[in-house]
């Protein structure tokens, strides 16, 4: 099971009223390449793991994918939740507003809603591991161009952090794949 | 003022452990891959011992950070009570 606890992994804290920016974050958070597809992708894929290390990790990470889920949901809640009409039709976020309001839901910039077509997950651990390595550095340049979007502190301090997590989960992930391949080398000598 | 000072308080408190337990989801990644690193998990339990003295002392103050396992509950019910991670500080 999970335990939820009532704290973010990082600080949010935004004054900004940039809804533009609110609605180009929603990339990471209902995007193809977001959080929220990044945990339910290893989630579900971690039932295919042969190794003790490689179970851990990806229920660790995987894990680790819901916290920032909920870092995105805070960054566009808190920008949004005070827009007035005028602003919301100013930032062209009019068809949002209309299907959703002020309230956070799992779509991209352009409207695509959140679908399970964007993940992947088959039964063999070395097509698993190969894809999360491409998922984490897709992640990594999503939030480095959404850094670029942006000029305000309050929203770039979280983005640097998420996009820093992306690296060291590639990292992880890359050291389950040598994992993987040693204990199939193994058992081929014995 | 006084709930100014409170608000500055728990949200310092809430920063400590952010930081340390980020430090521990870190290591507790490194450590799936490389469990046999003892010094790694001295560091960990060493962070583990400063995060739990930390956390039940924010727990003691301002409330549960989880619905249950880690604190008894108060009277009344304080689970419930503001503010939650995402509303602005």
């Amino acid at each position: 099971m999970w335990i939820y606890e009532k704290k973010l992994e990082f600080p949010v804290n935004i004054r900004s009223k940039d809804l533009k920016m609110a609605q180009c974050l929603m990339a990471q958070y209902g995007g193809p390449s977001g959080e929220l597809s990044a945990g339910l992708q290893y989630l579900t894929q971690r039932y295919t793991m042969p190794t003790g290390a490689t179970k851990a990790l990806l229920t660790d990470i995987g894990t680790e994918e819901l916290a920032h889920v909920e870092i995105l949901a805070t960054m566009v809640y808190q920008i949004m939740s005070n827009a007035t009409i005028e602003e919301i039709k100013a930032a062209g976020m009019d068809k949002y507003y209309v299907l959703h309001g002020r309230g956070v839901y799992y779509t991209d910039p352009n409207g695509y809603n959140w679908t399970a077509d964007y993940i992947s997950s088959k039964d063999d651990p070395i097509v698993n591991l190969t894809r999360n390595l491409a998922a984490e550095e897709e992640a990594r340049i999503t939030y480095e161009w959404l850094i670029n979007l942006t000029n305000e502190p309050d929203i770039i301090a979280p983005l640097t952090f998420l996009r820093q997590r992306e690296i060291v989960h590639y990292q992880r992930f890359g050291e389950a794949l040598m994992d993987v391949r040693d204990y199939y080398n193994c058992k081929h000598y014995f | 003022m006084k709930k100014t000072n409170l608000c500055t308080t728990r949200e310092a408190m809430l920063l400590e452990l952010q930081q340390l337990s980020f430090v521990l989801v870190d290591l507790n990644l490194y450590l799936d891959n490389n469990p046999n690193d003892q010094q790694a998990i001295n560091d960990f339990n060493c962070f583990f011992q400063n995060y739990w003295e930390k956390k039940s002392a924010y727990e003691m103050q301002f409330g549960p950070l989880a619905n249950f396992g880690y604190t008894p509950a108060a009277y009344p019910w304080n689970w419930i009570n503001d503010p939650w991670p995402w509303e602005k500080q």
